[in-house]
């Protein structure tokens, strides 16, 4: 029991900010006499699909020669199509606005269905080399698909992944361990990553501009300024010891930019983003002086003056009451 | 916790609680004004992202200025170490304080990084001055315990961080390893420990972030009457090794204890979860349930219950049917109840409902390819084949 919220539940009733109905029900609440499991189901039905995906990709893996290409194909495809079935089946007309989902489901089982077309598509790429060397435009091939996914049934989360895979195409991995972009081939997928992350970040403007979906734009510019601002942290890191002075320019520029822009804007999820790579530039530049004890004095000073910056410019942007 | 901390607590709560009924749409913004309007007068709040970038700024800082001190003091002996190390927690206590008692808006997230480096250089300061005493490691952990586990205590206690609360039942079940018949000793504290938080987070007049701190001490004592009772942890040893002397041998559980142990595999998660329905008590049920899960996980590894892939999709699908079948139930249900249960939301849990899909979207993001290299295998290959979230890696 709350006791808390009981006695706040009162007392409200008492001035007359709630009505009866609200008291007695905010009353069930707080005595646990009403509990919501509505998390726990989220979450049930979020570890099932990601479990029943997860067991897909196995059977296929373990079982290519036993049961045939056809057979996996088809298996996988027919899943798909099932959680595709009832997706359109029970989905709200199109909007450009938000969506609110019919049911508690809908997100998830539209989930595993664009997660297992993505698990067929691969398999069949790699199975019967549709594309042959080009094989890295099935991902392109997915991103379109899935963006025509959360574009209809209007899904964050397929977006998200739509993203992903497009950055993939040209890629550039947006999973941390695999998205280092440090290795024989990094310049190349740094500059790939700064291209993705503008068009991502053009495209968020777009859709805000043109009020098409307009509540898409945090997804595509948060993902395109962590494509930005990685490959220029990436790229102040990954000299192979030495410093390169261009990433660490370009890091500079978009870190400031994002910092300006967001502190216009009043984005705090952007603002901090920059902060962060402005903050890891200024590390990777103190760690290359050679100060000895003095660096310590820098990192602190550097890390007090970042929390100064934090405290006054926090005042502007718009805070929960 | 002073008077004017624990008004704040319950106006933070009360706030909080109001923010999930607006968000949920039981009340309109009018009601949620008034609500706002009546709790205890705050200056402006900082809010999530700004509380991260303040804890993390804090700890950098106060950590770097640590080790220049280290550095130009020349301070390397155990002693001048730990004393300096208590030092600077008591200072960083002091610094806590005020920042929680002047600072014109709360939280800010530097009480947080203050509090947690100083429970931290409390502890390690304790670690360190017995590092002079040459003591075993099974020795110094019962030494170290008790201090640790009053330093996160008091800190839960004054503060009302939650987290410190079940910190400190950690270190004390860590204390209760220590000794000869270390799983029954920890099966007992933790029981002693759970009834006591249960009894204690019914008091009226507790400030809410003081019952929290009560409810994950019981919490983590369930839980870990949970970690003595599977099977795999009798099999493994795995409290045993806890205060376990280097050099002494592994523990080894008799056929007895294996049985007992999957007795209580299978029965503890089902308790948890009975007494979690019976009582409509959240923590129980999600513990429950997190205790099956992990049960059966046990069971897969030792009875062999089927090919990897089967079991994971069987699973998946049985957990997913039923989730969509109990919402069904309870929505069907008079006024979307049954049995003071309900699958609406009657908090801000919407709110944060994107976040599971966009987590699992970017869990299982594809891998990049090498353009250079051919098309990506997949039998033998360990996992490369993959695109649009179809992740290679299984």
């Amino acid at each position: 029991m709350n006791h808390t919220l009981l006695d706040a539940v009162g007392r409200l009733r008492a001035r007359g900010t709630l009505t009866d109905d609200q008291a007695a029900f905010f009353g069930r609440m707080a005595r646990d006499e009403l509990v919501s499991v509505h998390p726990e189901l989220q979450v049930a039905l979020w570890i099932g699909v990601t479990m029943i995906a997860g067991g897909a990709g196995l059977l296929v893996k373990e079982n290519l020669a036993r049961l045939g290409p056809a057979t996996i194909g088809a298996g996988i495809g027919l899943a798909a199509a099932l959680c595709i079935w009832y997706v359109v089946r029970s989905a709200p007309p199109f909007s450009w606005g938000p969506v609110a989902s019919p049911s508690l489901a809908f997100d998830y089982v539209l989930l595993l269905g664009v997660l297992l077309i993505g698990t067929d598509l691969a398999y069949l790429e790699t199975r019967f080399k549709l594309l042959g060397p080009s094989w890295p435009w099935h991902l392109l091939l997915l991103s379109l698909l899935q963006t025509a996914f959360a574009f209809r049934y209007d899904s964050r989360a397929v977006l998200s992944l739509a993203l992903a895979s497009f950055a993939a195409w040209r890629g550039v991995a947006l999973s941390f361990p695999d998205g280092a972009m440090v290795g024989p081939r990094e310049q190349e997928i740094r500059v790939n990553a700064l291209l993705v992350g503008a068009l991502f970040l053009a495209a968020g403007a777009l859709a805000r501009r043109a009020g098409r979906k307009a509540h898409f734009e945090p997804t595509f510019g948060n993902l395109g300024l962590l494509l930005l601002l990685g490959a220029a942290v990436a790229g102040s890191y990954g000299g192979r010891g030495s410093l390169e002075s261009a990433w660490l320019v370009a890091l500079a520029a978009i870190a400031g930019a994002a910092i300006a822009l967001a502190y216009r804007a009043r984005r705090s999820d952007y603002f901090a983003q920059g902060v962060v790579a402005a903050y890891l530039g200024f590390l990777r530049v103190a760690t290359e002086l050679d100060l000895h004890v003095g660096r310590f004095y820098l990192v602190a000073a550097g890390s007090l003056g970042v929390l100064i910056l934090i405290l006054w410019a926090h005042r502007r942007f718009k805070e929960e009451p | 916790m002073k008077p004017e901390w624990r008004a704040a607590d319950r106006g933070a709560e009360l706030l909080a609680a109001a923010r999930g009924w607006l968000a949920a749409g039981l009340i309109d913004e009018t009601t949620f004004g008034s609500i706002a309007a009546e709790g205890p007068t705050t200056g402006p709040r900082l809010g999530r992202t700004w509380r991260i970038l303040v804890f993390a700024c804090v700890v950098i800082g106060v950590s770097t200025s640590t080790a220049v001190a280290f550095l130009s003091f020349g301070l390397h002996e155990a002693t001048e170490v730990g004393c300096t190390l208590l030092l600077a927690g008591l200072a960083l206590a002091a610094v806590t304080e005020v920042v929680i008692d002047r600072c014109s808006f709360q939280p800010t997230g530097a009480e947080a990084a203050t509090s947690l480096l100083a429970t931290g250089y409390l502890c390690a300061g304790a670690f360190a001055l017995l590092d002079n005493l040459h003591l075993s490691w099974p020795e110094t952990l019962r030494l170290a315990c008790p201090w640790c586990a009053a330093v996160f205590a008091l800190a839960a206690w004054r503060w009302g961080f939650r987290l410190y609360g079940g910190a400190a039942a950690i270190f004390v079940l860590l204390l209760a390893a220590q000794f000869p018949g270390a799983r029954l000793a920890w099966i007992a504290t933790a029981s002693l420990l759970a009834a006591w938080a249960t009894a204690a987070a019914r008091g009226g007049g507790l400030a809410p972030s003081r019952r929290g701190s009560l409810e994950l001490v019981r919490i983590v004592s369930l839980a870990a009457i949970y970690a003595a009772v599977n099977y795999s942890s009798v099999d493994k040893g795995l409290i045993e090794e806890i205060g376990r002397a280097v050099g002494a041998p592994h523990h080894r559980a008799g056929r007895i204890s294996l049985l007992l142990a999957g007795a209580g595999s299978a029965l503890y998660p089902l308790g948890l979860l009975a007494r979690g329905l019976r009582s409509r008590d959240r923590a129980l049920i999600d513990l429950g349930i997190v205790a099956a899960g992990l049960s059966l996980a046990t069971a897969s590894v030792y009875l062999h219950l089927g090919p990897l892939w089967l079991v994971l999709a069987a699973s998946g699908g049985v957990l997913a049917g039923t989730s969509l079948l109990l919402e069904r139930w309870l929505r069907s249900g008079r006024d979307g109840e049954r049995f003071g249960f309900t699958a609406l939301p009657l908090g801000d849990e919407e709110r944060k409902k994107i976040l599971l899909p966009v987590a699992s979207a970017l869990a299982t993001t594809p891998e990049a390819p090498n353009p250079s290299a051919g098309p990506p295998g997949i039998a033998g290959t360990g996992g490369t084949f993959g695109g649009g979230g179809a992740d290679g890696t299984f």
